[in-house]
């Protein structure tokens, strides 16, 4: 089956905060990696709240003669949160809006987050709100023909884990609601990496789960998302890579391999070259994805 | 969002100096008047200010009271007791805003520490934000040193 791998410009971040990178320059940088594609990050589109039209159409066209296909769109959003906080049908008509500025720049899928639990919700509560969510969802991705992934990339956590994901998309069996597992789900506790989550903070990285989920979540995961921490030896030693890429070759379905180096983070190796470390990680991915 | 605690690059956030300000009011006659430059270099740092649960301000380790802090955007001056409820004007990754603190006496010229310690929301649904503080929120405390120069004084 096919499989085209993208970068997500995340690798960049800190190099765009500090001023070392622009969006052009990230953009020559990730097809200087030979992938096919790139990933559009939420803060390079730009929202105020709305992103404005020159910028989209100037980064479809930057991403084109780049000779880059935009495979995904990623928006961090907090669903069930939004739902709960004002209403499900306000959080619909800002993930229409995400639909919208998808479309424009032509790609086929847009990835968000079913989020955390506020305080004082059951889970019970919030899975009946996000089903209302998810069924308002179908219609409107259909008519933007984008298939929405859910990001699941927490071992252990009612919404933003595989099974979590995969039990929600299920329910409601459409395929444009997806789920977008990462690798980040199934990585092993190791001394000296974070337990922790920005995102919540009171959730601690429980052990990684079995690859027997992964394989379970595949055939609803048309983008999968290639996590990476650090590169030794030419390897990643803190996921279980020889598994997830046999599942990953093993699968029948298509997937967009949406491929990200996050050591790059304060906390992790902040003194490496996020460059140099991600072209090792796209290496990574296109010899196993060979192998 | 990534792993870790640390949701930002501290790197350049703080400015390296502040500028005197004064202002007329008798309620601050006591308070420092200065301004200083705060930087967003938070990751996916897209957000309406509203993202910002709360903004404290300390010089040479004295706190300012919030009622005499002001945030300026793009000339919008917002009092920082409010930015709390903002959710239609968005700080853009890498866009500085001006701290303003309205106070009846500038500072002495030289060498202050100044700290600015904001609490950001782990809700991220860019636009909504959680005006009951429902989720918990993510401390960052800047601290460097930073000068006054002379010269440095709203319309010197």
């Amino acid at each position: 089956m096919e499989r085209k791998l993208s970068l997500n410009p995340w690798w960049a971040e800190g190099e765009f905060l500090q001023r070392r990178l622009t969006f052009p320059q990230i953009i020559e940088a990730i097809a200087a990696m030979g992938v096919d594609g790139l990933d559009m990050n939420d803060i390079y589109v730009g929202d105020s709240p709305n992103p404005e039209p020159q910028t989209v159409r100037t980064i479809k066209k930057q991403c084109a003669a780049a000779g880059l296909e935009i495979m995904s769109c990623w928006y961090y959003t907090d669903l069930a949160g939004a739902a709960l906080l004002y209403s499900p049908e306000r959080a619909v008509s800002h993930i229409a809006r995400l639909l919208a500025v998808t479309e424009m720049l032509g790609s086929k899928y847009l990835v968000i987050s079913n989020g955390n639990l506020p305080r004082g919700v059951t889970v019970e509560e919030a899975r009946s709100v996000l089903l209302k969510v998810y069924e308002s969802l179908i219609p409107l991705a259909e008519d933007h023909d984008i298939a929405i992934g859910f990001h699941a990339g927490r071992a252990s956590s009612p919404f933003t884990s595989p099974a979590g994901t995969l039990s929600l998309v299920q329910e409601l069996g459409s395929p444009y609601l997806t789920v977008t597992p990462d690798f980040e789900a199934w990585r092993r506790p190791a001394p000296g990496m974070p337990v922790r989550y920005t995102d919540n903070p009171n959730l601690v990285q429980g052990e990684a789960l079995s690859v027997d989920v992964f394989r379970q979540v595949l055939p609803h995961a048309p983008v999968v998302h290639a996590k990476f921490l650090e590169i030794t030896d030419g390897d990643e030693p803190n996921y279980p890579l020889d598994d997830l890429f046999a599942a990953l070759n093993d699968s029948t379905a298509a997937h967009n391999i949406c491929i990200e180096y996050e050591g790059w983070i304060p906390e992790i190796h902040p003194e490496r070259d996020p460059a140099a470390e991600t072209k090792k990680c796209v290496d990574i991915v296109r010899h196993r994805l060979n192998a | 969002m990534p792993v870790g605690t640390v949701n930002w690059i501290e790197e350049g956030m703080l400015g390296s100096t502040i500028r005197a300000v004064s202002s007329p009011v008798q309620e601050t006659a006591e308070i420092p008047g200065f301004e200083f430059g705060l930087t967003n270099h938070f990751f996916h740092g897209l957000h309406p200010l509203g993202w910002i649960r709360s903004l404290r301000v300390y010089l040479d380790e004295a706190e300012i009271p919030a009622n005499a802090i002001t945030l300026v955007i793009r000339d919008q001056p917002i009092p920082v007791t409010l930015v709390p409820q903002i959710s239609d004007i968005y700080w853009q990754p890498l866009e500085t805003v001006t701290i303003r603190v309205e106070g009846g006496q500038p500072p002495a010229t030289g060498a202050h520490v100044l700290t600015c310690s904001l609490a950001v929301s782990t809700f991220i649904f860019t636009p909504e934000i959680d005006r009951a503080d429902l989720y918990p929120a993510t401390e960052l405390r800047l601290t460097r040193e930073v000068l006054l120069a002379d010269d440095a004084r709203i319309g010197a």
